[in-house]
């Protein structure tokens, strides 16, 4: 091939001549040769602008930009944006904003926003979205990002300001993400951006079909290829061949069938990126196509070929309270429908990557972005035939997750690479490998019939949830049973007939996805709701208030409320905030657009429950140099626990957030828990983050009373060491850590927390064995009540969010901050659920395969998003505080679907509410008058 | 996923460019921006042997107005189309219109050439393009030769030029007096997408009457070529333009084409789409109220 001269460019100020392959790519060349890994590599295709650079000051991705175009010009990269003892003010005020969450699209979003205000130092807020429409963000909601340009806007014009600006500490404030600052600067390393001294990459073939028998494999050819150190194949795992938390039924590598496009049929380890891709193309894989299933209804017809040796059904299960159809007669309303949701991806910045090894222990050891190490750790051991304790699990940071790394990956590919070829080995999947193999939110077909009393109290609801659950278990069955438990949403209903089925078929692998079931049956309840109050003439928060559940009531699984139920509070809180907004609403409206109001509330459970145990973990030790370390169990992917476990941590011991180092998602340097599930982390390691420092902070002070001889009463912590209040003499910590080494003493505390004990909607025995008192499914419960406002077009029939006004009961805000950020994420993803987001296969045939295609909502799309909190204490979190990370996503959905009811007159009972499906409905209604 | 090998060769002239498209013209691919290029690449929709890139062909850039009209070199960016003060103050319409494309980052990086010869059915520049009546100027190691822009595109991904042409340059006349244009995307969402349905417009009025002389009316999307609405034209050429003569034109339009269904929207919301749009650009170009479009 020939070679042209890349030429020389300036790269963050500093001339270098690029040589090699003119194919190469800018980023390729600043994440490989340049190891400038601060510039990410989210799609490779244009689309989500991980990998801005700028290019003579232009913001410009980096990912389809060959080398040659930049010959010449000035290339600046985050990490020339700043000097590593100064942030540049448009870092410091993404970190003092909370702008970042991941942190995967942070430096990519910065180098956007420089351009920006170099070229526009006072921009409006249009000129602000209008400049980033082009990064893409799933954690933040772009909220707390277009605060952040303004505030860097006044920063880069009034530096003293800055310089001036004090930074927050304690439990109940804003405390700045921990890792933030690296995070911003483009240094933290997350599993891509790791590269290991001989160092194989891995690249893996995947299922041409959704449903084919493996005739044969033939790797000889590709074998030959320079490069090659390994083809493995369903031969080479050692012990049990499947994955999965509930049921392995996964193949690592599939042997003789394949049952999605998902499905992996060897892995290539080569000594570059694209030796493994050349052979890829070497393998010829022979099959013979079988009948695929492409819904769940086809799945269940008799003549269906079964996909699994018990059948086509993953999980059924009825759960019937009172009796249904004396509840219907006692109605005075009966609303009904058919609602259908379609399969969503996650969309998280960071592709799938990792790396895995056998340290110089031989312990087998991966990095990679999970959510649930422990889990991990426990399905590796069974594929490797290895015991738990000689393999590791270490959670790199994750970018965006969203509970679609909580099934395995790329982790068991990598398990069996480094145990076969005792080399490092890299996997890094392109994003439409990403969208091939990942998990997706279910979709579902649900009927519903719901019954009133002339009251509006809710007398009886029959519900039907059908989940396409794809080729494998997963976690569909306790998704399912948690769309039944919250099948009727934050109400009581005495009489209850909930039936849900979980069904295998050839499309895609449904399992957890931020809401985990309660999202779809939401879209049910809070529809049919704000029928049957139309035609009972009750204001929509009204007939909310009438069924909203208290300290006292029963959920329709059984459980009675004890504590800490806001339903009430936050539909009031809600209320109150829509009268105050009102006038400014109305005053939008325009002609040819229509604006509606749409309320909806919503709870979800706290901790994973459901008979799974609840626990968490942590460990104090005091270090030599009279430093804190805690290790917890917990895993950050954005949400920014660490930040919040040291928060809890320090408001105990009573000694400075900054003395605490913090270690997270680490098998061997943690004790096990139940992953960054369910809303859980706060409450769960929370606890046990705050009992293990009650602890040490008395084994402190009890070490400092033998040494110093001083009063244990008058001793506190305080800063960096112990103060003695009678005397006023303080010992700095690392004067007791000197003394407890000298003694050959260690400081350390370990602490194991778990839960009470929990039981599954499923597990018909405990509702008729446990005490009543004692039965419950969950550890807790979050609360929240959400209006949107919403403009219709009714030409073109777009839907245009106005603003959204979210209530949510958090038990106790650690972090307002964090929380906020958790709140206007989710309406960014329940709005993209609502109106642009779906997974499109045709007969088990991926047609959204590209980033762009997934509808996910852009800076544009956002709008104003009022966040309120309120707090009712759950006395069993710490301080009182709950989970918050994912009810949020829960009733935004069907509050933007009732808005653009209430605009239009057009119900919607299939997501998307796609324009076109707006205005065929908006066509109908006009059929129906004439 | 990697783009397959090939050879990237990048001339500084013309001259050595025609040259190569004259030996190997079947095996090439040229390059500007790159910012569709590459995706088809990668995508392996298209696996050239060969791809030259045009970037440092100074005959190729520039934009330029002498006393006829205005020369845009095809290697000139939508950003530049987008903020050049000859080209807003004359050519309004084609400024809006690059507006559209992409995002700030996108057109920082795309050409119109790029734009035209990608040949896609929603490329924004070309509705624009269409009613302001360009001419491409294609040449070859044999010679040059103009076409109207009109009788430029083949169909989807395709365009009449020979395996051995490339766009030179754009030309546009100058717009008549009295010219009023507007041009109008409708995407699924604000950003991050493709035009469902664009709609360029534009009217030259009577000054005294208020009576249409001329129209041109191009429409995107929603064929296999971005087009002339030519029907449309002829209805509203030497009529005053009441509100429900808008209405009727928006159906006349709606009649000229047979938009697809795809994962984006249904053939059926396209067409009624046409309506509404082609509807609200008249009215956009005349300063008449329509609501805020949404993209």
């Amino acid at each position: 091939m020939k070679k042209t001269v890349v030429g020389r460019f300036i790269l963050n100020g500093e001339e270098v001549e690029a040589q090699g392959d003119p194919q190469m790519t800018l980023l390729r060349y600043l994440r490989d040769e340049r190891r400038l890994t601060g510039t990410k590599n989210g799609c490779s295709a244009n689309h989500c602008g991980a990998c801005m650079v700028l290019v003579d000051g232009l913001p410009i991705k980096s990912c389809l930009l060959k080398l040659n175009q930049v010959a010449g010009k000035k290339v600046e990269t985050i990490e020339g944006l700043s000097k590593p003892e100064e942030l540049h003010p448009i870092q410091a005020a993404f970190l003092a904003t909370g702008a970042v969450q991941c942190g995967f699209c942070t430096p990519g979003m910065i180098i956007s926003v420089k351009a920006l205000l170099d070229r526009l130092p006072s921009p409006t807020e249009e000129q602000i979205r209008e400049a980033l429409k082009e990064n893409i963000c799933r954690c933040t909601g772009y909220i707390k990002i277009i605060e952040a340009v303004k505030l860097a806007a006044r920063w880069i014009r009034r530096p003293e300001e800055m310089r001036s600006q004090a930074v927050e500490t304690g439990l109940g404030r804003s405390v700045p993400d921990l890792d933030g600052e690296a995070k911003i600067r483009g240094c933290l390393t997350f599993a891509d951006d790791m590269y290991m001294e001989g160092m194989l990459y891995g690249k893996i073939i995947w299922s041409r079909y959704p449903h084919a028998e493996i005739l044969s494999l033939d790797t000889s050819l590709a074998k030959k290829g320079p490069g090659i150190q390994a083809i493995l194949t369903a031969d080479d795992v050692p012990g049990h061949n499947g994955m999965g938390s509930l049921n392995p039924d996964q193949p690592v590598l599939c042997r003789n069938r394949v049952r999605f496009v998902g499905d992996a049929i060897a892995v290539v380890f080569a000594e570059t990126p694209a030796a493994a891709e050349m052979a890829v193309k070497q393998i010829k894989v022979d099959y013979r196509e079988l009948p695929g299933i492409f819904s769940p209804q086809e799945a269940l017809r008799p003549e269906a070929p079964p996909l699994h040796p018990g059948g086509n059904i993953c999980k059924h299960l009825l759960h019937e309270e009172g009796n249904i159809e004396a509840g219907f007669q006692q109605a005075a309303v009966v609303v009904e429908g058919h609602f259908e949701t379609p399969f969503v991806e996650h969309a998280y910045l960071e592709p799938e990557a990792g790396i895995g090894l056998v340290d110089e222990n031989g312990i087998l050891t991966i990095y990679a972005p999970t959510q649930f190490p422990f889990e991990i750790r426990k399905q590796l051991a069974a594929v490797l035939s290895l015991p738990e304790e000689r393999i590791r699990v270490i959670a790199t940071p994750l970018g965006g997750a969203f509970g679609s790394k909580l099934d395995n990956t790329v982790e068991a590919l990598l398990a069996i690479g480094a145990y076969h070829l005792r080399r490092p080995v890299k996997i890094t999947l392109t994003r439409e490998e990403s969208i091939r193999l990942s998990t997706k939110r279910h979709a579902y077909w649900m009927d519903y019939r719901v019954g009133l009393d002339s009251a509006g109290n809710l007398m009886a609801v029959d519900a039907k949830l059908l989940s396409d659950a794809g080729p494998y278990t997963a976690l569909s069955p306790r998704v399912i049973d948690q769309a039944c438990i919250f099948a009727c949403g934050p109400y009581r209903v005495p009489n209850v007939r909930v039936e849900g089925w979980a069904v295998y078929t050839n499309n895609a692998n449904g399992s957890a996805f931020r809401g985990f079931g309660i999202n779809q049956a939401a879209v049910a309840i809070e529809s049919l709701l704000d029928e049957a109050a139309r035609k009972l003439s009750l204001d929509p928060f009204e007939i909310r208030m009438i069924n909203a559940l208290k300290i006292g009531d029963r959920t329709i699984s059984g459980e009675i409320l004890k504590v800490s139920v806001a339903t009430k509070a936050t539909i009031q809180a809600a209320r109150k905030a829509l009268q105050e907004e009102l006038s400014v609403i109305k005053a939008r409206e325009t002609s040819g657009k229509r604006i509606g109001i749409g309320v909806a509330s919503g709870f979800k459970n706290v901790g994973a429950g459901k008979g799974k145990v609840d626990d968490a973990g942590a460990i104090f030790i005091l270090q030599a140099d009279g430093r804190v370390v805690l290790r917890a169990s917990a895993v950050d992917m954005g949400q920014g626990i660490r930040t919040v476990l040291v928060q809890v941590a320090a408001e105990v011991l009573g000694v400075e957030e900054s003395l605490i180092d913090i270690i997270t998602g680490d098998t061997a340097l943690t004790m096990r828990h139940g992953g960054a599930v369910g809303e859980r982390q706060t409450l769960i390691a929370g606890k046990a983050v705050e009992l293990a420092a009650r602890e040490f902070k008395s084994k402190l002070l009890q070490r400092a009373t033998a040494y110093y001889e001083l009063p244990f009463e008058h001793l506190r912590l305080r800063g960096k060491g112990i103060i003695d209040l009678s005397g006023g003499s303080m010992i700095p910590l690392t004067e007791l850590a000197k003394r407890v080494n000298q003694a050959g003493e260690n400081l350390e505390v370990k602490y194991y927390y778990t839960a009470p004990k929990t039981y599954a909607l499923a597990d018909k025995d405990a509702r008729r064995t446990v005490p009543p008192e004692e039965y419950r499914n969950y550890p807790s419960y979050a609360y929240t009540t959400q209006v949107a406002v919403v403009q219709v077009d009714e030409n073109t029939g777009q839907v245009q969010v106005l603003q959204i006004i979210a209530a949510h009961d958090c038990g106790r805000a650690i972090n307002p901050q964090k929380i906020e950020g958790q709140i206007e994420g989710s309406c960014a993803q329940g709005m993209g659920y609502a109106l642009s987001e779906a997974y499109i296969l045709n007969r088990g045939i991926p047609l959204t395969r590209t980033f762009k295609q997934l509808g996910v909502p852009a800076i544009t799309d956002i709008p104003h998003i009022r966040c309120m909190l309120i707090e009712d204490p759950e006395p069993a979190g710490p301080f009182g505080a709950k989970g918050i990370s994912e009810v949020a996503t829960v009733p935004i959905t069907p509050a933007i679907l009732n808005a653009i009811y209430d605009a239009t007159g057009v119900r919607i009972y299939t997501l998307p509410a796609t324009p076109d499906k707006v205005l065929a409905g908006l066509r109908s209604r006009q059929a129906v008058k004439v | 996923m990697r783009l397959k090998k090939f050879e990237f060769i990048s001339p500084d002239s013309l001259k050595d460019v025609l040259q190569l498209m004259r030996k190997d013209g079947e095996k090439l691919k040229v390059i500007a921006g790159g910012t569709d290029l590459l995706v088809q690449m990668k995508d392996k929709l298209i696996t050239p042997e060969k791809v030259v890139n045009l970037l440092n062909v100074p005959e190729l850039s520039g934009v330029e107005k002498n006393g006829k009209g205005l020369r845009v070199g095809a290697l000139t960016k939508h950003a530049v189309l987008e903020s050049a003060p000859e080209v807003k103050e004359g050519w309004r319409i084609l400024a809006d219109a690059a507006h559209k494309v992409g995002s700030p980052q996108i057109r920082n990086l795309g050409t119109i050439g790029g734009n035209l010869c990608n040949a896609s059915p929603a490329a924004d520049t070309a509705p624009a393009l269409l009613v302001l009546e360009a001419e491409a100027i294609l040449v070859s190691q044999r010679g040059e030769r103009r076409i109207l822009l009109d009788s430029f595109f083949a169909g989807p991904g395709m365009t009449v030029m020979e395996k051995d042409e490339i766009l030179k340059e754009i030309f546009l006349l100058e717009v008549p007096a009295n010219s009023l244009g507007a041009y109008l995307k409708l995407g699924r969402r604000k950003s991050l997408d493709l035009a469902l349905v664009s709609v360029a417009v534009l009217l030259t009025m009577d000054s005294g009457s208020g009576i249409c002389q001329r129209a041109r009316v191009a429409l995107g999307a929603v064929s296999p070529v971005p087009m002339r609405a030519k029907e449309t034209e002829k209805f509203l050429e030497g009529k005053e333009l009441k509100e429900s003569l808008i209405r009727e034109a928006g159906e006349v339009a709606q009649k000229e084409f047979r938009p697809i269904s795809d994962i984006r929207a249904t053939a059926e919301y396209r067409r009624e789409m046409v309506k509404v749009l082609a509807e609200r650009a008249i009215k956009k170009s005349l300063g008449l109220p329509i609501p805020p479009t949404g993209i």
